[in-house]
Protein backbone atom coordinates (compact mmCIF):
# COMPACT_ATOMS: atom_id res chain seq x y z
CA UNK A 1 0.00 0.00 0.00
CA UNK A 2 2.46 2.23 0.98
CA UNK A 3 4.32 1.35 -2.40
CA UNK A 4 1.51 2.62 -4.37
CA UNK A 5 1.15 5.78 -2.42
CA UNK A 6 4.71 6.50 -3.17
CA UNK A 7 4.10 5.75 -6.98
CA UNK A 8 1.13 7.72 -6.82
CA UNK A 9 2.85 11.01 -5.05
CA UNK A 10 6.43 10.50 -6.95
CA UNK A 11 4.81 12.14 -10.68
CA UNK A 12 3.37 15.15 -9.09
CA UNK A 13 6.37 16.15 -6.58
CA UNK A 14 8.78 15.61 -9.75
CA UNK A 15 6.42 18.16 -11.65
CA UNK A 16 6.02 20.80 -8.98
CA UNK A 17 9.62 20.51 -8.38
CA UNK A 18 10.63 20.91 -12.42
CA UNK A 19 8.19 24.00 -11.78
CA UNK A 20 9.91 25.30 -9.14
CA UNK A 21 13.44 24.80 -10.94
CA UNK A 22 12.16 26.36 -14.37
CA UNK A 23 10.88 29.21 -11.90
CA UNK A 24 14.14 29.69 -10.38
CA UNK A 25 15.72 29.43 -13.71
CA UNK A 26 13.53 31.73 -15.47
CA UNK A 27 13.14 34.10 -12.18
CA UNK A 28 17.42 34.13 -12.28
CA UNK A 29 17.33 35.21 -16.01
CA UNK A 30 15.19 37.85 -15.47
CA UNK A 31 16.75 39.20 -12.43
CA UNK A 32 20.31 39.31 -13.91
CA UNK A 33 18.72 40.53 -17.27
CA UNK A 34 17.34 43.66 -15.44
CA UNK A 35 20.35 44.13 -13.16
CA UNK A 36 22.58 43.80 -15.85
CA UNK A 37 20.49 46.41 -18.15
CA UNK A 38 20.88 48.65 -15.24
CA UNK A 39 24.21 48.57 -14.74
CA UNK A 40 24.98 49.79 -18.12
CA UNK A 41 22.26 52.24 -18.62
CA UNK A 42 23.72 53.69 -14.88
CA UNK A 43 20.71 54.01 -13.23
CA UNK A 44 21.29 51.50 -9.90
CA UNK A 45 24.57 53.41 -9.64
CA UNK A 46 24.88 56.40 -9.74
CA UNK A 47 28.31 57.98 -11.33
CA UNK A 48 29.31 59.54 -7.78
CA UNK A 49 29.85 56.03 -6.51
CA UNK A 50 32.26 55.31 -8.89
CA UNK A 51 35.67 55.41 -9.01
CA UNK A 52 37.24 57.60 -11.91
CA UNK A 53 41.12 57.61 -13.75
CA UNK A 54 42.55 60.88 -14.79
CA UNK A 55 46.53 61.15 -15.67
CA UNK A 56 46.88 57.62 -14.18
CA UNK A 57 45.58 58.43 -10.75
CA UNK A 58 42.48 56.92 -9.21
CA UNK A 59 39.92 59.03 -7.75
CA UNK A 60 36.84 58.20 -5.22
CA UNK A 61 34.11 59.94 -4.63
CA UNK A 62 34.60 60.97 -1.20
CA UNK A 63 32.35 59.42 2.06
CA UNK A 64 33.22 62.48 4.28
CA UNK A 65 31.20 65.58 3.14
CA UNK A 66 27.72 66.63 3.04
CA UNK A 67 26.60 68.66 0.17
CA UNK A 68 23.39 71.02 0.88
CA UNK A 69 21.99 72.77 -2.67
CA UNK A 70 20.36 76.18 -1.80
CA UNK A 71 18.33 77.84 -4.75
CA UNK A 72 16.92 81.02 -4.76
CA UNK A 73 13.53 81.07 -6.46
CA UNK A 74 12.88 84.54 -8.85
CA UNK A 75 8.63 84.43 -7.00
CA UNK A 76 7.48 86.86 -4.21
CA UNK A 77 4.70 85.24 -1.56
CA UNK A 78 4.47 82.12 -0.11
CA UNK A 79 5.57 79.05 -1.79
CA UNK A 80 2.39 77.82 -3.80
CA UNK A 81 1.94 75.11 -6.14
CA UNK A 82 1.47 76.33 -9.66
CA UNK A 83 -1.51 75.55 -11.21
CA UNK A 84 -0.05 73.84 -14.26
CA UNK A 85 2.41 71.30 -14.93
CA UNK A 86 5.42 73.85 -14.70
CA UNK A 87 5.69 77.09 -13.07
CA UNK A 88 7.23 80.45 -13.47
CA UNK A 89 9.65 80.25 -10.57
CA UNK A 90 13.34 80.52 -12.17
CA UNK A 91 15.96 79.32 -9.55
CA UNK A 92 18.26 82.95 -9.74
CA UNK A 93 20.84 81.63 -7.47
CA UNK A 94 22.08 78.07 -7.41
CA UNK A 95 24.72 76.83 -4.66
CA UNK A 96 25.95 73.95 -2.76
CA UNK A 97 27.26 74.44 0.68
CA UNK A 98 29.74 71.65 1.14
CA UNK A 99 30.80 70.34 4.27
CA UNK A 100 33.92 68.40 4.85
CA UNK A 101 33.65 66.34 8.19
CA UNK A 102 37.16 65.53 7.76
CA UNK A 103 38.53 68.94 8.03
CA UNK A 104 36.14 70.27 9.48
CA UNK A 105 35.40 73.73 7.29
CA UNK A 106 32.53 74.16 4.52
CA UNK A 107 33.03 75.09 0.88
CA UNK A 108 30.49 77.24 -1.34
CA UNK A 109 29.99 76.44 -5.01
CA UNK A 110 28.00 79.11 -6.57
CA UNK A 111 26.45 78.27 -10.04
CA UNK A 112 25.35 80.74 -12.53
CA UNK A 113 21.86 80.58 -13.19
CA UNK A 114 22.57 80.71 -17.10
CA UNK A 115 24.45 77.85 -17.39
CA UNK A 116 23.66 75.80 -20.33
CA UNK A 117 23.22 72.31 -19.30
CA UNK A 118 20.89 69.09 -20.68
CA UNK A 119 18.30 69.13 -17.58
CA UNK A 120 15.27 66.57 -17.36
CA UNK A 121 11.67 68.07 -18.59
CA UNK A 122 8.63 67.08 -16.37
CA UNK A 123 5.49 67.43 -19.08
CA UNK A 124 1.63 66.86 -17.80
CA UNK A 125 0.88 64.70 -14.41
CA UNK A 126 4.67 65.19 -13.93
CA UNK A 127 5.66 62.51 -16.51
CA UNK A 128 9.26 62.74 -17.61
CA UNK A 129 9.42 64.34 -21.05
CA UNK A 130 12.77 63.60 -22.07
CA UNK A 131 15.77 66.54 -21.53
CA UNK A 132 16.12 70.16 -22.46
CA UNK A 133 19.16 71.77 -23.18
CA UNK A 134 19.16 75.33 -21.60
CA UNK A 135 19.94 77.92 -18.76
CA UNK A 136 20.48 76.12 -15.55
CA UNK A 137 17.83 78.44 -13.92
CA UNK A 138 14.60 77.30 -16.20
CA UNK A 139 15.49 72.95 -14.18
CA UNK A 140 13.14 74.76 -11.79
CA UNK A 141 10.11 75.57 -13.74
CA UNK A 142 9.53 72.23 -14.52
CA UNK A 143 6.67 70.74 -12.41
CA UNK A 144 4.52 72.48 -9.59
CA UNK A 145 7.44 74.73 -7.98
CA UNK A 146 7.46 72.29 -5.21
CA UNK A 147 9.41 69.22 -4.10
CA UNK A 148 8.79 67.72 -7.59
CA UNK A 149 10.97 70.71 -9.12
CA UNK A 150 13.67 71.01 -6.57
CA UNK A 151 14.42 67.41 -7.61
CA UNK A 152 14.32 68.64 -11.08
CA UNK A 153 17.04 71.00 -10.74
CA UNK A 154 18.49 68.61 -7.95
CA UNK A 155 18.84 66.54 -10.98
CA UNK A 156 20.02 68.62 -13.90
CA UNK A 157 22.69 70.08 -11.11
CA UNK A 158 23.74 66.17 -10.55
CA UNK A 159 24.33 65.51 -14.20
CA UNK A 160 26.24 68.57 -14.45
CA UNK A 161 28.24 67.90 -11.86
CA UNK A 162 29.22 63.85 -13.24
CA UNK A 163 26.83 62.32 -10.80
CA UNK A 164 27.70 64.24 -7.96
CA UNK A 165 25.33 63.04 -4.94
CA UNK A 166 23.25 65.94 -3.74
CA UNK A 167 22.04 65.11 -0.23
CA UNK A 168 19.19 68.12 0.66
CA UNK A 169 17.95 71.18 -0.58
CA UNK A 170 15.99 73.84 0.55
CA UNK A 171 14.68 76.78 -2.14
CA UNK A 172 13.28 80.06 -0.77
CA UNK A 173 11.15 82.45 -2.49
CA UNK A 174 12.50 86.55 -2.79
CA UNK A 175 10.17 87.64 0.39
CA UNK A 176 12.90 86.02 2.83
CA UNK A 177 14.63 89.43 2.39
CA UNK A 178 12.43 91.68 3.89
CA UNK A 179 11.26 88.59 6.39
CA UNK A 180 14.88 88.34 7.79
CA UNK A 181 14.92 92.18 8.09
CA UNK A 182 12.01 92.00 10.50
CA UNK A 183 12.94 89.33 12.29
CA UNK A 184 16.36 90.65 13.52
CA UNK A 185 14.25 93.58 14.18
CA UNK A 186 15.54 95.60 11.44
CA UNK A 187 18.99 96.75 9.91
CA UNK A 188 21.33 99.51 10.74
CA UNK A 189 22.55 101.07 7.51
CA UNK A 190 23.95 104.74 6.63
CA UNK A 191 22.60 105.98 3.94
CA UNK A 192 24.77 108.59 1.53
CA UNK A 193 22.32 108.20 -1.22
CA UNK A 194 18.81 110.53 -1.64
CA UNK A 195 16.00 108.06 -1.72
CA UNK A 196 13.39 110.56 -1.78
CA UNK A 197 11.99 109.84 -5.39
CA UNK A 198 12.32 105.90 -4.71
CA UNK A 199 11.00 105.70 -0.88
CA UNK A 200 10.87 108.83 0.92
CA UNK A 201 10.48 106.91 3.88
CA UNK A 202 14.71 106.16 3.65
CA UNK A 203 16.21 109.19 5.41
CA UNK A 204 19.72 110.17 4.59
CA UNK A 205 22.31 109.52 7.40
CA UNK A 206 22.37 106.50 10.13
CA UNK A 207 18.61 104.76 10.01
CA UNK A 208 17.23 101.07 10.73
CA UNK A 209 15.67 99.51 7.70
CA UNK A 210 12.42 98.00 8.05
CA UNK A 211 12.12 94.90 6.04
CA UNK A 212 9.86 96.89 3.35
CA UNK A 213 12.72 99.63 3.15
CA UNK A 214 15.40 96.90 2.85
CA UNK A 215 13.99 95.64 -0.22
CA UNK A 216 14.51 99.01 -1.91
CA UNK A 217 17.71 100.01 -0.34
CA UNK A 218 19.27 96.61 -2.01
CA UNK A 219 17.36 96.71 -5.34
CA UNK A 220 16.74 100.72 -6.34
CA UNK A 221 19.26 101.69 -8.87
CA UNK A 222 17.25 104.47 -11.03
CA UNK A 223 16.17 107.28 -9.33
CA UNK A 224 18.53 106.73 -6.27
CA UNK A 225 21.99 108.49 -5.96
CA UNK A 226 23.62 108.63 -9.40
CA UNK A 227 21.98 105.50 -10.45
CA UNK A 228 25.31 103.62 -11.00
CA UNK A 229 25.35 99.87 -10.56
CA UNK A 230 27.79 100.24 -8.50
CA UNK A 231 26.88 102.50 -6.19
CA UNK A 232 23.96 100.02 -5.70
CA UNK A 233 26.65 96.95 -5.15
CA UNK A 234 27.89 99.53 -1.83
CA UNK A 235 24.71 99.88 -0.76
CA UNK A 236 24.40 95.97 -0.66
CA UNK A 237 27.56 95.10 0.81
CA UNK A 238 26.40 97.51 3.68
CA UNK A 239 23.13 95.92 4.30
CA UNK A 240 24.51 92.48 4.20
CA UNK A 241 27.01 93.85 7.20
CA UNK A 242 24.40 95.33 9.02
CA UNK A 243 21.83 92.48 8.82
CA UNK A 244 24.77 89.91 10.00
CA UNK A 245 25.51 92.34 12.39
CA UNK A 246 21.96 92.87 14.30
CA UNK A 247 21.07 89.06 13.19
CA UNK A 248 23.89 87.83 15.63
CA UNK A 249 23.22 90.39 18.16
CA UNK A 250 19.98 88.76 18.05
CA UNK A 251 21.31 85.18 18.44
CA UNK A 252 23.18 86.49 21.75
CA UNK A 253 20.26 87.12 22.99
CA UNK A 254 18.11 84.20 22.57
CA UNK A 255 19.13 80.67 21.24
CA UNK A 256 16.44 79.89 19.90
CA UNK A 257 16.62 82.50 17.37
CA UNK A 258 17.60 80.93 14.55
CA UNK A 259 14.68 77.93 14.92
CA UNK A 260 12.42 81.29 15.34
CA UNK A 261 14.04 82.65 11.83
CA UNK A 262 13.55 79.05 10.43
CA UNK A 263 9.81 78.85 11.25
CA UNK A 264 9.73 82.59 9.98
CA UNK A 265 10.95 81.63 6.45
CA UNK A 266 9.21 77.71 6.77
CA UNK A 267 5.94 79.24 4.02
CA UNK A 268 8.43 80.66 1.61
CA UNK A 269 10.76 77.69 1.81
CA UNK A 270 10.86 73.97 0.10
CA UNK A 271 13.09 71.48 1.53
CA UNK A 272 13.97 68.14 1.97
CA UNK A 273 15.56 68.40 5.32
CA UNK A 274 13.40 67.79 7.93
CA UNK A 275 13.50 69.75 11.06
CA UNK A 276 15.19 67.85 13.19
CA UNK A 277 17.82 67.04 9.90
CA UNK A 278 18.23 70.42 9.95
CA UNK A 279 18.74 71.21 13.63
CA UNK A 280 21.09 68.33 13.76
CA UNK A 281 23.71 69.74 10.44
CA UNK A 282 23.59 72.92 12.42
CA UNK A 283 24.76 71.53 15.18
CA UNK A 284 27.14 69.59 13.77
CA UNK A 285 28.50 72.33 11.37
CA UNK A 286 28.38 75.07 14.25
CA UNK A 287 32.17 75.40 14.42
CA UNK A 288 33.41 74.55 10.73
CA UNK A 289 35.01 77.28 9.32
CA UNK A 290 34.57 78.90 5.66
CA UNK A 291 36.88 77.68 2.88
CA UNK A 292 36.50 78.57 -0.10
CA UNK A 293 33.59 80.35 -2.12
CA UNK A 294 34.10 79.32 -5.89
CA UNK A 295 32.22 79.19 -9.03
CA UNK A 296 32.88 77.48 -12.25
CA UNK A 297 34.96 79.57 -14.90
CA UNK A 298 33.63 79.73 -18.44
CA UNK A 299 31.98 82.20 -20.49
CA UNK A 300 29.31 84.62 -20.44
CA UNK A 301 27.37 85.05 -24.06
CA UNK A 302 24.74 86.88 -25.19
CA UNK A 303 22.63 84.26 -27.04
CA UNK A 304 20.16 85.15 -29.24
CA UNK A 305 17.88 86.62 -27.02
CA UNK A 306 19.12 85.92 -23.41
CA UNK A 307 22.43 85.72 -21.77
CA UNK A 308 24.31 81.65 -21.56
CA UNK A 309 26.56 81.05 -19.60
CA UNK A 310 28.91 78.22 -21.20
CA UNK A 311 31.40 76.88 -18.09
CA UNK A 312 34.96 75.49 -18.97
CA UNK A 313 34.91 71.66 -18.76
CA UNK A 314 38.37 71.16 -18.17
CA UNK A 315 38.39 73.40 -15.18
CA UNK A 316 35.16 72.01 -14.34
CA UNK A 317 36.39 68.42 -14.17
CA UNK A 318 39.16 69.90 -12.01
CA UNK A 319 36.75 71.46 -9.56
CA UNK A 320 34.93 68.47 -9.41
CA UNK A 321 37.62 65.73 -8.90
CA UNK A 322 39.16 68.63 -6.22
CA UNK A 323 35.43 69.47 -4.30
CA UNK A 324 34.32 65.64 -4.32
CA UNK A 325 37.21 63.17 -5.16
CA UNK A 326 39.45 61.67 -3.10
CA UNK A 327 42.70 60.23 -4.46
CA UNK A 328 43.01 56.50 -3.92
CA UNK A 329 46.14 55.03 -2.54
CA UNK A 330 47.51 52.24 -3.71
CA UNK B 1 26.58 77.70 13.64
CA UNK B 2 26.70 81.37 13.38
CA UNK B 3 29.23 80.74 10.74
CA UNK B 4 26.62 78.70 8.99
CA UNK B 5 23.83 80.88 9.48
CA UNK B 6 25.69 84.37 8.05
CA UNK B 7 26.41 82.17 4.89
CA UNK B 8 23.20 81.22 4.16
CA UNK B 9 22.08 84.66 4.70
CA UNK B 10 24.55 86.18 2.59
CA UNK B 11 23.30 83.45 -0.41
CA UNK B 12 19.92 84.53 -0.08
CA UNK B 13 21.31 88.45 -0.32
CA UNK B 14 23.07 87.40 -3.32
CA UNK B 15 19.86 86.40 -4.67
CA UNK B 16 18.26 89.22 -4.34
CA UNK B 17 20.69 91.50 -5.83
CA UNK B 18 20.72 89.30 -8.93
CA UNK B 19 17.25 90.02 -9.63
CA UNK B 20 18.07 93.54 -9.00
CA UNK B 21 20.76 93.39 -11.27
CA UNK B 22 18.51 92.05 -14.08
CA UNK B 23 15.39 94.02 -13.79
CA UNK B 24 17.25 97.39 -13.63
CA UNK B 25 20.45 97.64 -15.74
CA UNK B 26 19.44 99.58 -19.13
CA UNK B 27 22.24 97.80 -21.45
CA UNK B 28 21.55 94.06 -19.25
CA UNK B 29 20.78 91.37 -21.58
CA UNK B 30 17.93 89.64 -19.60
CA UNK B 31 18.34 86.11 -18.53
CA UNK B 32 16.07 83.29 -19.47
CA UNK B 33 12.45 83.30 -17.74
CA UNK B 34 9.85 80.48 -18.19
CA UNK B 35 7.11 81.63 -20.73
CA UNK B 36 5.07 78.49 -19.99
CA UNK B 37 4.10 77.84 -23.41
CA UNK B 38 6.41 77.25 -27.00
CA UNK B 39 6.99 80.42 -28.83
CA UNK B 40 6.30 80.84 -32.43
CA UNK B 41 8.94 80.81 -35.07
CA UNK B 42 8.76 83.58 -37.11
CA UNK B 43 9.57 83.91 -40.32
CA UNK B 44 9.25 86.27 -43.97
CA UNK B 45 6.86 85.07 -46.26
CA UNK B 46 7.39 85.65 -49.79
CA UNK B 47 4.56 88.51 -49.54
CA UNK B 48 7.47 90.28 -47.77
CA UNK B 49 5.11 90.11 -44.60
CA UNK B 50 7.06 88.60 -41.33
CA UNK B 51 4.35 85.27 -40.24
CA UNK B 52 4.31 83.15 -37.82
CA UNK B 53 2.25 80.32 -40.12
CA UNK B 54 -0.05 80.34 -43.22
CA UNK B 55 -3.92 79.17 -43.57
CA UNK B 56 -3.78 76.01 -45.93
CA UNK B 57 -6.57 74.70 -48.36
CA UNK B 58 -6.96 70.87 -49.07
CA UNK B 59 -4.75 71.44 -51.45
CA UNK B 60 -2.17 73.00 -49.50
CA UNK B 61 -2.44 76.42 -51.34
CA UNK B 62 -1.79 78.95 -49.20
CA UNK B 63 -5.07 80.91 -48.31
CA UNK B 64 -4.13 83.51 -45.51
CA UNK B 65 -0.56 84.21 -43.81
CA UNK B 66 -0.63 84.22 -39.93
CA UNK B 67 0.59 87.20 -38.47
CA UNK B 68 2.33 86.91 -34.45
CA UNK B 69 -1.10 89.20 -33.69
CA UNK B 70 -3.12 87.13 -34.89
CA UNK B 71 -2.22 84.47 -32.85
CA UNK B 72 -2.85 83.66 -29.19
CA UNK B 73 -1.40 81.05 -26.93
CA UNK B 74 -1.82 80.79 -23.22
CA UNK B 75 -0.33 78.44 -21.32
CA UNK B 76 -2.34 76.21 -18.77
CA UNK B 77 -0.86 78.01 -16.09
CA UNK B 78 -1.64 81.44 -17.64
CA UNK B 79 -5.15 80.50 -18.09
CA UNK B 80 -6.75 81.71 -15.00
CA UNK B 81 -4.84 85.15 -15.18
CA UNK B 82 -5.19 85.40 -18.49
CA UNK B 83 -7.93 88.56 -19.47
CA UNK B 84 -7.26 87.46 -23.09
CA UNK B 85 -8.34 83.83 -23.38
CA UNK B 86 -12.23 83.43 -23.94
CA UNK B 87 -14.04 81.86 -21.13
CA UNK B 88 -14.89 79.13 -23.44
CA UNK B 89 -11.52 77.99 -24.03
CA UNK B 90 -10.50 78.66 -20.60
CA UNK B 91 -12.66 76.19 -19.74
CA UNK B 92 -12.03 73.77 -22.23
CA UNK B 93 -8.09 73.85 -21.87
CA UNK B 94 -8.45 73.42 -17.78
CA UNK B 95 -11.14 70.58 -18.62
CA UNK B 96 -8.41 68.70 -20.72
CA UNK B 97 -5.50 69.30 -18.73
CA UNK B 98 -7.61 67.66 -15.45
CA UNK B 99 -8.19 64.73 -17.81
CA UNK B 100 -4.80 64.23 -18.75
CA UNK B 101 -3.38 64.72 -15.35
CA UNK B 102 -5.61 61.62 -14.02
CA UNK B 103 -3.78 58.51 -12.85
CA UNK B 104 -5.85 56.13 -15.53
CA UNK B 105 -5.90 58.94 -18.92
CA UNK B 106 -4.71 56.88 -21.94
CA UNK B 107 -3.49 58.58 -25.03
CA UNK B 108 -4.29 55.74 -26.81
CA UNK B 109 -7.67 55.66 -26.31
CA UNK B 110 -7.83 59.56 -26.15
CA UNK B 111 -6.37 60.22 -28.95
CA UNK B 112 -6.67 56.09 -31.29
CA UNK B 113 -5.62 57.79 -34.44
CA UNK B 114 -1.65 58.26 -33.10
CA UNK B 115 -1.43 54.75 -31.90
CA UNK B 116 -0.16 53.42 -35.55
CA UNK B 117 1.88 56.46 -36.05
CA UNK B 118 3.76 55.56 -32.82
CA UNK B 119 3.62 51.92 -33.28
CA UNK B 120 6.00 52.60 -36.61
CA UNK B 121 8.25 54.93 -35.05
CA UNK B 122 9.11 53.20 -31.83
CA UNK B 123 8.40 50.04 -32.96
CA UNK B 124 5.59 47.48 -32.88
CA UNK B 125 3.88 47.08 -29.28
CA UNK B 126 3.97 50.87 -28.48
CA UNK B 127 1.43 53.50 -28.53
CA UNK B 128 0.50 56.45 -27.61
CA UNK B 129 0.19 55.37 -23.87
CA UNK B 130 4.08 55.36 -24.31
CA UNK B 131 3.99 59.20 -24.97
CA UNK B 132 4.20 61.85 -22.32
CA UNK B 133 2.41 65.34 -23.03
CA UNK B 134 5.38 67.50 -22.54
CA UNK B 135 3.08 70.99 -23.59
CA UNK B 136 -0.23 71.60 -23.56
CA UNK B 137 -1.84 75.04 -24.34
CA UNK B 138 -4.46 77.18 -26.18
CA UNK B 139 -4.14 77.94 -29.51
CA UNK B 140 -6.47 80.34 -31.06
CA UNK B 141 -6.55 82.12 -33.97
CA UNK B 142 -7.69 86.18 -34.06
CA UNK B 143 -8.84 88.41 -37.18
CA UNK B 144 -8.28 87.45 -40.42
CA UNK B 145 -6.65 84.56 -39.82
CA UNK B 146 -9.68 82.83 -37.46
CA UNK B 147 -12.26 84.14 -40.47
CA UNK B 148 -9.90 81.99 -43.28
CA UNK B 149 -9.64 78.70 -40.89
CA UNK B 150 -13.02 77.23 -42.16
CA UNK B 151 -13.38 73.45 -41.54
CA UNK B 152 -11.69 72.24 -44.47
CA UNK B 153 -8.25 73.82 -44.04
CA UNK B 154 -5.20 73.76 -41.30
CA UNK B 155 -3.36 76.01 -39.93
CA UNK B 156 0.53 75.61 -40.43
CA UNK B 157 3.01 76.82 -37.56
CA UNK B 158 6.35 76.29 -36.50
CA UNK B 159 7.21 76.40 -32.73
CA UNK B 160 10.26 76.20 -30.91
CA UNK B 161 9.84 73.31 -28.00
CA UNK B 162 13.46 72.97 -27.44
CA UNK B 163 13.13 69.39 -28.89
CA UNK B 164 16.07 67.16 -28.69
CA UNK B 165 17.32 66.82 -32.23
CA UNK B 166 16.53 63.29 -32.81
CA UNK B 167 13.27 63.14 -30.52
CA UNK B 168 9.83 61.83 -32.18
CA UNK B 169 7.10 63.91 -31.63
CA UNK B 170 3.46 63.71 -31.99
CA UNK B 171 0.51 66.30 -31.61
CA UNK B 172 -2.58 66.15 -31.02
CA UNK B 173 -5.61 69.46 -31.24
CA UNK B 174 -9.07 69.50 -29.07
CA UNK B 175 -12.01 69.78 -30.94
CA UNK B 176 -15.75 68.89 -31.20
CA UNK B 177 -15.36 67.23 -28.02
CA UNK B 178 -11.90 65.17 -29.06
CA UNK B 179 -8.42 65.35 -29.48
CA UNK B 180 -7.75 65.02 -33.41
CA UNK B 181 -4.04 63.58 -34.34
CA UNK B 182 -2.11 66.14 -36.11
CA UNK B 183 0.83 65.95 -38.73
CA UNK B 184 4.27 67.47 -36.86
CA UNK B 185 8.02 67.44 -38.20
CA UNK B 186 11.03 67.57 -35.56
CA UNK B 187 13.40 69.84 -37.98
CA UNK B 188 16.13 69.25 -36.00
CA UNK B 189 16.66 72.83 -34.55
CA UNK B 190 14.53 72.49 -31.59
CA UNK B 191 11.85 73.76 -33.58
CA UNK B 192 8.72 72.00 -35.13
CA UNK B 193 6.05 72.30 -37.73
CA UNK B 194 2.62 71.14 -36.97
CA UNK B 195 -0.61 71.21 -38.98
CA UNK B 196 -3.62 71.65 -37.20
CA UNK B 197 -6.93 70.87 -38.40
CA UNK B 198 -8.59 73.09 -35.63
CA UNK B 199 -7.73 75.66 -33.25
CA UNK B 200 -7.85 75.05 -29.36
CA UNK B 201 -5.89 73.04 -26.96
CA UNK B 202 -2.55 71.54 -28.71
CA UNK B 203 -0.88 69.08 -27.09
CA UNK B 204 2.64 68.02 -28.17
CA UNK B 205 3.74 64.60 -26.98
CA UNK B 206 7.40 62.74 -26.64
CA UNK B 207 8.24 59.46 -25.94
CA UNK B 208 8.13 58.99 -21.76
CA UNK B 209 10.55 55.85 -22.14
CA UNK B 210 13.64 58.18 -22.50
CA UNK B 211 12.42 59.09 -18.45
CA UNK B 212 15.33 57.71 -16.30
CA UNK B 213 13.15 58.39 -13.44
CA UNK B 214 10.09 56.20 -14.66
CA UNK B 215 12.65 53.82 -16.11
CA UNK B 216 14.67 53.43 -13.04
CA UNK B 217 11.50 52.86 -10.85
CA UNK B 218 9.90 50.12 -12.95
CA UNK B 219 13.45 48.87 -12.82
CA UNK B 220 13.67 48.92 -9.44
CA UNK B 221 10.43 46.93 -9.09
CA UNK B 222 11.24 44.71 -11.90
CA UNK B 223 14.36 43.73 -10.10
CA UNK B 224 12.36 43.18 -6.76
CA UNK B 225 9.68 41.23 -8.13
CA UNK B 226 12.07 38.48 -9.90
CA UNK B 227 14.58 38.59 -7.02
CA UNK B 228 11.34 37.86 -4.56
CA UNK B 229 10.49 34.83 -7.12
CA UNK B 230 13.63 33.78 -7.63
CA UNK B 231 14.02 33.81 -3.84
CA UNK B 232 10.58 32.03 -2.86
CA UNK B 233 11.14 29.51 -5.96
CA UNK B 234 14.48 28.57 -4.22
CA UNK B 235 13.26 28.42 -0.70
CA UNK B 236 10.57 26.05 -1.85
CA UNK B 237 13.03 23.71 -3.91
CA UNK B 238 15.02 23.66 -0.58
CA UNK B 239 11.90 22.75 1.55
CA UNK B 240 10.74 20.01 -0.98
CA UNK B 241 13.61 18.51 -0.76
CA UNK B 242 14.17 18.28 2.70
CA UNK B 243 10.69 17.02 2.62
CA UNK B 244 12.04 14.31 0.38
CA UNK B 245 14.95 13.25 2.06
CA UNK B 246 12.97 12.84 5.57
CA UNK B 247 10.87 11.03 3.69
CA UNK B 248 12.92 8.20 2.34
CA UNK B 249 15.08 8.28 5.18
CA UNK B 250 12.04 7.12 7.70
CA UNK B 251 11.27 4.71 5.06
Amino acid sequence: MMNKQSRGRNPAIALIFLLLVLALIFSSFKFIEIAFHSEKTGEAEPVSTKTIERDGLSYFPRQDITVVMLLGIDQTGPVEASASYNNTGEADMVALLIFDESNETYSILMLNRDTMLDMPVLGVGGKRAGTAYGQLALAHTYGSGLADSCENIREAVSEFLCGLKIDYYASLNMDAISILTDQVGGVPVTVTDDFSEVDPSIPMGETTLSGEQALSFVQARRGVGNQMNVSRMERQQAYVEGLLEAFFAKGEQSESFAVQTYDALNDYMVTDCTATTMSTMMTRYADYTLSEILSPEGENVQGEEYMEFYADEEELDDLILRLFYAEKEL
Amino acid sequence: MKKVISCVLLLVMLLSFTLTAVADDVDFVSSIANKGAPDLVEFTAESGEVAVGYVRDQNDQIVEVITADEVMITAVGEAETSGDISAEAKEVLLRVYEELCEPGASLAKLCAALNDDVAAALGAGNNADNLVVKDLFDLTLLGDAAAAMTEDRYAELTFDISLSKDSYVAAMVYANDGWLASSIVNNGDGTVTCKLDATGPVAFMVPGATSGADTGDESGASLIFWGCTMAVSLAAIVVLAVVIYRRKKSM
